[in-house]
């Protein structure tokens, strides 16, 4: 780490650029003017490809340009903040504690108490007090109590303990531990499934309950008695669909018909579909009106005659749509192997996609620039270039040590290691130090910087083999640099004998390095 | 004042700042990279964000040279 001064700085333009150094002084002198004079206007001034210095106030600022922060920050890209657990979950503890606890307190208090209370009549005033400490904390159980309240006129008086009852369920219903899978099904699931396998009678017991507790209520409410006719009128509606479910169970139904008492219980049996109950309810009502003990035979003898005649329908639906499962079913497969092309299902070869991508394009790129530089240098460069291994060449080479867009570039055909090798036959293939060797290019190294600059390049490459580090540079594409020279130190047969050896390396030399193969 | 010029003043710059170095110009300000470790930053509704480490090009303005 060092400070570069402004007569180093103008040094180093001289280098890079090769304008004469009065003409690099006047050109940056300028530069500095014209930012100011963009300060003065209220603009701020863009370097392109670097960045854009703007004033704030009286502070400026300098905003890299992405590519520049995502160089200087190759190291950490992809990292993003992580929220730590630790920090919300006191929060969320507190605010899931409440609520279980008005659940656990309030509820109990509320919902078992209001009923008895208003069958015993306890003290109003205590309750009134639990009331109102749950109405601050939790104003959803209040509306519970709201509902419960209105669901208990709509059902009748005598239902307020199995409102209060079915409340209690719905809050308990989340915990699997208590009720388990099957206490979760909900009689719209057992229906669905007891239409399918003929039911059981402890769905009958669920209908006829529901029946009873509607039926008072039909009674006793003379103004919601129209609004339930419509919905009953809505669900017979539906009878004929319901009735196309039970013909579709009847197969089934005919498959248990071994016993005669099952079909008796067949005949018993209402589905507890709510539509179905609605439709036995409509025709309940209906029969009720006219004939009660007469219809009810009727119903008996309808609902035999159907599953007989539906059974001969239903198996033929039921083997064509196994019969189209099958054939969908064979050909995914077919698709999925191969054996038939369809598009979206057919896997295409990976070996086409990796021919598809494009070749590095940044060669023509290369090819140009590398004249210009090496116009500029030394004739050591030259005999280095010619001294350039061809087995260095490693197209899987994946690096990371230089922005993502180049990363996914290849190297250069020749491998791009433009550093003199060793071909002395007592030389180590391996180290830290030395020279480096044809045979180490095919390991890994310690890669220091990727600079933009040859010259700066050269430079460090003096400076580190002074130092007597072995050191590589290698040219790699860029879309925005054209080439940028990898600067690395050592040659290591494994990845871990060279993590071994940057713990040697002075810190200072070190920055943010990386690993890679060379 | 030419293309070339600028583009090289921002390579130049680059290189220095990616080679750990700080870059000085009369009359602007200097140019340092600078590392952030990574570090909890506590937001305004409680939770806690392990921020992860960064490098960065920081500028220190000195116009009045």
């Amino acid at each position: 780490m060092m400070l570069i001064d402004n007569e180093k700085f103008i040094g180093l333009l001289v280098e890079n650029t090769g304008i004469e150094q009065e003409k690099v002084e006047k050109y940056l002198e300028e530069l500095v003017n014209d930012i100011k004079t963009a300060f003065e206007e209220g603009d701020g001034y863009e370097v392109e490809g670097f960045g854009v210095f703007s004033k704030l106030g009286a502070s400026v600022i300098f905003i890299p340009s992405e590519e520049l922060e995502t160089e200087i920050n190759y190291k950490y890209v992809g990292m993003e903040a992580i929220e730590l657990p630790g920090s919300t979950s006191e929060k969320v503890e507190v605010e899931e504690e409440n609520p279980l606890q008005g659940i656990l307190d309030g509820d109990k208090s509320e919902e078992s108490d209001d009923p008895f209370a208003d069958l015993i009549g306890e003290d109003d005033d205590s309750d009134l007090d639990e009331e109102e400490k749950t109405e601050n904390v939790f104003s959803s159980t209040d509306e519970d109590v709201e509902n419960e309240d209105a669901l208990n006129e709509f059902i009748g008086n005598n239902d307020d303990a199995t409102a209060s009852e079915q409340s209690e369920e719905e809050i308990e219903m989340p915990g699997p531990d208590k009720w388990g899978i099957d206490a979760h099904k909900e009689e719209d699931h057992e229906d669905a499934f007891s239409g399918l396998f003929g039911g059981s009678p402890k769905e009958k017991d669920t209908t006829s309950e529901e029946e009873d507790i509607f039926d008072p209520d039909e009674e006793e409410v003379d103004q919601k008695e129209t609004a339930k006719k419509e919905d009953e009128i809505d669900f017979s509606a539906l009878e004929d669909e319901t009735s196309e479910d039970e013909d579709f169970d009847d197969p089934f139904m005919d498959l248990e018909d071994e016993d005669d008492s099952d079909n008796d219980k067949v005949e018993d049996f209402v589905p507890v579909v709510t539509n179905v109950s609605s439709e036995k309810k409509s025709k309940e009502k209906d029969k009720k009106k006219e004939e009660a003990p007469v219809k009810s035979e009727e119903k008996k003898s309808k609902k035999i005659k159907p599953p007989k005649d539906k059974s001969k329908s239903s198996p033929v639906l039921l083997y064509l749509v196994l019969a189209l499962v099958i054939v969908a079913g064979s050909g995914y497969l077919l698709a999925y192997f191969g054996v038939v092309n369809i598009q979206g299902i057919t896997p295409t070869n990976n070996n086409s996609v990796a021919q598809v991508t494009p070749p590095p394009t940044n060669n023509n790129q290369s090819q140009p620039v590398i004249p210009e530089e090496t116009v500029a240098n030394n004739e050591s460069l030259e005999k280095r270039a010619d001294l350039e291994s061809p087995q260095n060449t490693n197209p899987d080479d994946m690096e990371t040590d230089i922005a993502p867009k180049i990363a996914d570039e290849k190297s250069p055909g020749n491998g791009g290691i433009i550093t003199p090798t060793s071909v002395q036959a007592g030389a180590e293939p391996y180290g830290l130090t030395g020279t480096a060797t044809e045979t180490g290019n095919n390991g890994y190294t310690i890669v220091l910087y990727t600079l933009s600059i040859k010259n700066s390049a050269d430079a460090q490459f003096e400076k580190l083999s002074k130092d007597g580090y072995r050191v590589i540079i290698k040219e790699r594409p860029s879309n925005t640099y054209g080439v940028l020279y990898r600067v690395s130190i050592g040659q290591f047969k494994s990845l871990a004998a060279a993590a071994m050896a940057a713990e040697k390396v002075d810190p200072d030399i070190l920055g943010n390095y990386i690993i890679t193969k060379i | 004042m030419t293309k070339d010029f600028l583009k090289a003043f921002g390579l130049t710059i680059r290189d220095q700042i990616i080679m750990k170095n700080s870059v000085e110009i009369k009359g602007l300000g200097t140019f340092k990279a600078e590392h952030r470790s990574q570090e909890q930053e506590k937001k305004s509704d409680g939770t806690l964000v392990m921020q992860p480490p960064r490098d960065s090009i920081e500028f220190k303005a000195n116009l009045e040279d």
